[in-house]
């Protein structure tokens, strides 16, 4: 077999803009599963709670985090875990270990998704160029997730801070063209005048 | 700029240019000089231009009327080459340095143009001219319209690409105020004083309103007030302000759209950064529309000559842009808002006479003329205007006790400025747009909106004089009260702002005690005589021509519009509409609200396609999608082909070859060797849950509760029409767990199928889907050749006794966590290799480089397509189109008779579906073998002289098969089961008759041998 | 550009939505027992009323759920959303 050295690809991992009032560029890879079954077993959301280190009940809306993890809210039934320490392989086993057999569903979908950071007192600006939901502070306030719209991509916008920084979650495939569209709206921003 | 090459009609101080910034621009290729701050209108004002446009219809010579957005005659074409913009409003055009302007709609010269021939037979070009004259015959309608366009243009398009770039996008408010005059500024202050998230927008390019035309001195409390208030708000985290912007439309559940003009007011091309416009789409909790009014005629005879204006617009060139539109002004009027106008252009040194059709005038104005020394005419009319180019001299004469004719003493005034006011229109546009009814408030004669009526969706509040309230002190009070409550209905605690004192002596009278005359009458019944009554006059329609509709028998408004065009145009009938109804009201003896309104549709003002467009254009007009591969895609030379959303390589080609040649290299590479594609777009969809197996037999045609785990198996899709809606292979990972693959552009809505039939009809069933398209890369190895090259970098057991045809096998490939799926769509020997598509590339690039030793050849989705033709695999959607059963393709075999139930089972045993003779998937084999036959050609049944000729059938798929060295086809052939053998016609575009041998789909390894290998 | 209420992620614009057309059109059982009629009332046959419409919908570009809404079809407004499964909601006799 010939000498093998695995190469890491993201789709946007030279991507990077500075402009005035606008950061962006693409997070660093991690581990996500999205989990689906009935969280209103009691069991369930307890065994994957701990196993997640972080509770999995969020109300709709919203994603919970710490330095190692974050558990965003999908749907009803649906919830998303990343996890900023541990290979795709070992979270999904982990997190299948504790989910009943036949009755849930655990996938990775690490790939599958990007994420990019939209940062800087512009960033709602260039964000509202794209999606219709109210990205304003007291609509969507530090610790809120929803999917939606940006241009014609699906994506999940997550509220990461209020200075502001905003994370656009993504897939691998409309990545380029979701960057494309925040480099050309942030490119207006960058010396429109306010006169 | 020296003050001896001062525009003539520059008045020497005062208004709010900026006289230290002198800017050259050019109208009809001649120079002239005006000042920042100016309109184009202005400046040429200022010049002495009285003349910028001819009219639609009669190309009569006209000027400006107006001085806001409501202009109906000074349209231009602005800008030349690729930024040239027909129908620019002078009105609106904030000066630029170098601006370059033209009049529109006249030939050879604007003072002297051939079309207004059209003028002398106006007798023959009544309403419903073009109806009447172009109806009949049809065919001829094609000669009349290039006549009519050449005739009656107004202005030229642009032939080369926009330039400029656009912005579109979203805003959210609590209360949103349209209008930023004392009413608006009013309402957004209290609002915001609340806390709520204000949206304030207004046209101009700065707040203020009605105020910006009031001389020095006047109002000078509240535009105090109005000047600290902005800049409060602006200080307001809360507030945004956006100026030189238009509200557009008013849409259900408080959506409602503007255009920004973003640098519009600088010289083309010079802000490199900023786009030229932007869209807003605005979702606003509440409403607060403070759109002002708008100034109407009065309808007399020749009111369209140039010099003719709006008095309020007067007032606004003489205040707020310092141009006195002349030394001899009569001022004609029904109402009292028209004696300010009066009074300021005495001021300012011009000679003024007041005509008003009024008896009886407030004593405070009458006493006011006098001290100004201004002559004064009550109940007299207009009765005719002299001058064709420019106004020179009026006539008037007392009008009688019922308004309807003139009689006595007539006289003659020499002027060169009609400055005129038929009363106030309320800006009820948006209003009506939301929804809401008006209502007829004699008072002031004008509709106004019924706060009753307003939608529960589209809350809203109308406040100042789009509400007929006209005095400022009343606009202010009215506003805050509109912006208190908004804020209010929003959520928020209400709050006050202090108000600025009332000053009833310099307060803004309003319209007084206006009599409506809607016709001014002269010595001649309407419609005799050489004079027009025009009401509309972008579309020029005339009081006669609604005496002729009403005549014939066009009484509603709607119909009336339609007839006369009167509203149709650019303007929309700002200035127009009530006249017009009122007009029709007194033909028909009805009053004014029985005769009713038409419809107020958006846009309030032309927006610019660009702008609605905004950034999602060229790359960004819809979304693209790559895979993992892309950029290696693109680094060699591939040619690209859209499929649903997806970029896939159609065809590598070498050096200068075509795709004809590449192709037939590709194919016979993979038939012979081994080559590669890059299959990552295949939807994938993760299937897991204890009642996966049942779900699927209920999804797919065949069995599958049989299926072993690490088995792979092909499966059709039906709807419950009993047509094909999707195939793809799907393999069991475990127990419950399936890995489905459906076709490139079926992915979204395969889920979606599922996902439906889960949620609402089979919530019962434990069964969770995943999307996971973009989680694996894939590149499909076809060829036999294809276990050679993957055991150099597996140490998977390839062997077919360990890993069978339409198996699945997990671990590693080239150092990474592989699933190999030994599928095939090319009938060859094929492993379709997934990796986590963070080592898509990798692989991609290990596959290439360990490939070189078994002459590995990448291949595109066109050669896959020849591939699998060849092996009489269909394409859904190419050789199927949503008619097409299991059975009409062959594929009876995969439709399962053991099962009571699946999707579309019932429908393939309905009448239609289940009778003989439908139209049925064959081969077709051309008598000339290198003939291709085009996709889409008919097989006909008779051969005729010339197409049409009856057809039985149509090609689906073509192609020059290398393996074969001839064509193959597919076809959809009636009865084509049992026509095996035939010979068949296949008819082409120029009526050629191919003959075609109707075969089996089959082409190539008929048995499947090679991919079992 | 309407709003829609989804019962799972509140309201959100028209636009991340898509419409499955009429709700509360049960699959039948035992569809080998029908007759062609039958099976062709269930395959094509839809109302189209003047007035309340109850309909399905998805949150296409939201939570993927699917959901039942009572749609005004002359005013284009929606009346009331809920979920799939659960009993038609009174909307207080409007037509
Ligand atoms: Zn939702």
């Amino acid at each position: 077999m010939a000498e093998l050295n695995p190469v890491l690809h993201t789709p946007l991992q030279h991507a990077t803009f500075h402009g005035a009032g606008v950061v962006m560029g693409e997070n660093l890879f991690c581990a996500k599963v999205i989990v689906r079954g009935n969280f209103d077993d009691a069991q369930l959301t307890s065994r994957l709670s701990e196993q997640a280190g972080l509770p999995v009940n969020v109300a709709a809306n919203t994603f919970v985090e710490n330095d190692s993890a974050a558990v965003f809210w999908l749907g009803p039934d649906e919830r998303m875990i990343y996890s900023y320490a541990k290979e795709p392989q070992v979270l999904l086993a982990e997190l299948r270990s504790v989910m009943p057999a036949g009755r849930s569903s655990a996938v990775d979908v690490s790939d599958y998704y990007t994420t990019i950071r939209v940062g800087g007192v512009n960033a709602r600006k260039v964000l509202s160029a794209g999606t219709p939901f109210d990205v304003h502070g007291s609509n969507f306030p530090e610790g809120s997730c929803v999917q939606t719209r940006f241009g014609t991509a699906s994506v999940m916008l997550v509220m990461q801070d209020s200075s502001p920084a905003f994370d656009i979650q993504v897939r691998w495939s409309f990545a380029e063209y979701v960057w494309r569209y925040l480099r050309r709206v942030a490119e207006f921003r960058t010396l429109t005048p306010q006169s | 700029m020296s003050d001896e090459r001062e525009a003539p009609n520059r008045l020497p101080a005062g208004g709010s240019i900026d006289r230290d910034r002198p800017l050259s621009f050019t109208f009809d290729g001649k120079s002239y000089s005006g000042y920042a701050g100016d309109t184009l209108a202005s400046a040429l004002l200022a010049n002495g231009v009285v003349l910028m446009g001819r009219s639609f219809k009669y190309h009569r010579p006209r000027g400006l009327i107006a001085a806001g957005s409501e202009e109906p005659n000074a349209l231009m074409q602005l800008e030349k080459g690729d930024r040239t913009e027909p129908n620019t409003r002078a009105t609106c055009i904030e000066l630029y340095s170098g601006l370059s302007a033209t009049s529109q709609n006249r030939w050879p010269s604007l003072s002297f143009d051939i079309g207004a021939v059209n003028s002398l037979v106006s007798r023959f070009i009544p309403a419903g001219f073009y109806y009447k004259t172009f109806m009949w015959p049809a065919s001829m309608w094609l000669t009349y319209e290039k006549f009519i366009r050449k005739a009656a243009g107004l202005g030229v398009s642009p032939t080369a690409p926009d330039p400029d770039r656009y912005e579109n996008t979203h805003a959210h408010c609590e209360v949103l105020v349209v209008g930023a005059g004392p009413a608006g500024i009013a309402a957004a202050a209290a609002a915001a004083a609340s806390g709520a998230r204000v949206l304030l927008i207004d046209e101009q390019n700065e707040a203020g309103g009605s105020l910006l035309a009031s001389a020095t001195g006047e109002q000078e409390p509240v535009r105090a007030w109005i000047a600290d208030a902005v800049e409060q708000l602006q200080s307001n985290p809360d507030v945004t302000i956006l100026k030189r912007t238009t509200v557009t439309g008013y849409f259900d559940y408080n959506y409602l759209t503007a255009l920004e003009k973003v640098t519009d007011h600088l010289p083309p091309g010079s802000d490199p950064v900023a786009p030229r416009q932007r869209f807003w789409k605005i979702r606003a909790r509440q409403v607060v529309i403070a759109a002002g009014a708008i100034e109407r005629p009065l309808v007399f005879a020749d009111n369209d000559r140039p010099g003719v204006m709006l008095a309020n617009a007067v007032n606004t060139y003489i205040n707020r842009y310092a141009v006195l539109p002349g030394r001899n002004i009569v001022v004609f009027t029904n109402n009292d808002s028209a004696y300010r106008t009066a009074l300021n252009a005495a001021n300012k040194g011009a000679e003024v006479v007041v005509v008003d059709t009024r008896r009886e005038v407030d004593n405070t104005l009458v006493e006011s003329l006098k001290n100004a020394g201004i002559k004064h005419f009550p109940g007299h009319a207009i009765v005719s205007v002299q001058g064709k180019l420019a106004v020179g001299a009026v006539r008037i004469m007392p009008l009688s006790e019922d308004g309807k004719t003139v009689q006595g003493q007539a006289w003659e005034l020499s002027c060169d400025c009609i400055a005129n006011s038929g009363g106030w229109t309320p800006s009820v546009h948006l209003f009506s747009q939301s929804g809401g009814k008006l209502a007829y408030r004699d008072g002031i004669a004008a509709f106004v909106p019924d706060a009753a009526t307003v939608r529960s969706v589209n809350p809203c509040f109308s406040a100042g004089a789009c509400n007929g309230t006209f005095s400022t002190t009343d606009c202010l009070s009215e506003g805050a009260t509109a912006g208190r409550a908004a804020a209010i209905a929003a959520g928020f605690p209400g709050s006050d702002v202090q108000l600025p004192a009332s000053d009833p002596a310099s307060d803004d009278r309003g319209q007084g005690d206006i009599h409506p005359l809607w016709l001014v009458p002269t010595v001649h019944p309407v419609g005799e005589g050489a004079a027009k009554h025009f009401h509309d006059f972008q579309n020029d329609v005339t009081a006669a021509d609604i005496h002729l509709a009403a005549r014939e028998g066009y009484l509603s408004v709607e119909h009336l519009k339609r007839y006369t065009t009167t509203g149709m145009a650019t303007d929309q009938g700002k200035t127009s509409n009530l006249n017009a109804l009122a007009i029709m009201a007194d033909i028909r003896g009805a009053q004014i609200p029985e005769v009713g309104t038409t419809t107020f549709r958006p846009p309030y003002t032309p927006v610019t396609l660009g702008a609605i467009a905004g950034q999602e254009t060229g790359e960004l007009f819809l979304q693209v999608r790559q895979t993992p591969m892309h950029r290696w895609h693109v680094e060699h030379n591939a040619v690209f082909e859209d499929v649903g959303d997806w970029k896939r390589p159609r065809y590598y080609p070498l050096g200068v070859e075509d795709m004809h040649a590449a192709v037939q290299r590709e194919c016979a590479a993979v038939r012979d060797r081994v080559g590669i594609l890059d299959a990552s777009t295949l939807g994938k969809i993760d299937i897991q849950g204890e009642d996966a197996a049942e779900f699927l037999e209920m999804i797919y045609t065949n069995g599958w509760k049989k299926l072993a785990v690490g088995g792979c198996r092909y499966g059709l899709m039906l709807n419950e029409h009993g047509m094909i809606f999707d195939d793809g292979v799907t393999s069991r990972l475990g127990e419950h767990h399936f890995h489905m693959t459906t076709t490139t552009g079926g992915a979204a809505r395969v889920l979606n199928w599922l996902e439906e039939w889960l949620q609402t009809e089979w919530p019962q069933m434990n069964v969770y889907c995943t999307s996971v398209t973009e989680q694996w890369a894939v590149a499909a190895i076809n060829g036999p050749r294809a276990r050679e090259l993957l055991s150099t970098l597996t140490d998977i057991d390839l062997s077919t006794e360990a890993f069978p045809f339409m198996t699945t096998s997990e671990g590693q490939v080239a150092g990474v966590p592989a699933r190999i799926y030994r599928i095939s769509f090319t009938g060859e020997l094929s492993y379709e290799i997934n990796v986590p598509a963070r080592y898509g590339r990798y692989l991609w690039d290990t596959l290439i480089e360990a490939g070189k030793a078994f002459d590995l050849c990448p291949y595109g989705t066109e050669s896959m397509h020849v591939l699998r033709a060849e092996k009489g695999f269909i394409i859904v959607g190419q050789d199927t189109d949503g008619t097409v059963t299991p059975h009409d393709v062959d594929m009876s075999w995969i439709v399962s008779d053991k099962k009571d139930d699946f999707l579309g089972k019932r429908s393939l045993s309905r009448l239609d579906t289940a009778r003989d003779g439908r139209p049925q998937l064959v081969g077709l084999l051309t008598e000339d073998p290198a003939f291709v036959l085009p996709e889409g050609a008919h097989i006909v049944s008779q051969v005729l002289d010339k197409p049409p000729m009856p057809t039985i059938g149509h090609v689906t798929s073509s192609y020059l098969s290398p393996n074969l060295g001839r064509s193959i086809a597919l076809a959809l052939l009636q009865n084509g089961k049992n026509r095996k053998g035939d010979t068949v016609q296949v008819q082409l575009m120029d009526g050629t008759v191919i003959n075609a041998q109707v075969s089996s789909t089959v082409f190539v390894d008929e048995k499947g041998e090679r991919a079992r290998g | 550009m309407i709003l829609i209420n989804c019962p799972y992620c509140g309201e959100r614009d028209q636009t991340e939505f898509a419409c499955h057309g009429e709700a509360h059109i049960a699959r039948p059982t035992d569809t080998a027992s029908l007759t062609d009629e039958q099976w062709g009332d269930y395959v094509f046959f839809r109302t189209n009323p003047k007035g309340i419409h109850y309909e399905r919908w998805v949150h296409v570009h939201g939570c993927r759920r699917w959901f039942n809404a009572v749609r005004h079809t002359v005013q284009d407004e929606i009346l009331a959303t809920y979920e799939v499964g659960a009993p038609r909601p009174d909307v207080g006799g409007q037509q």
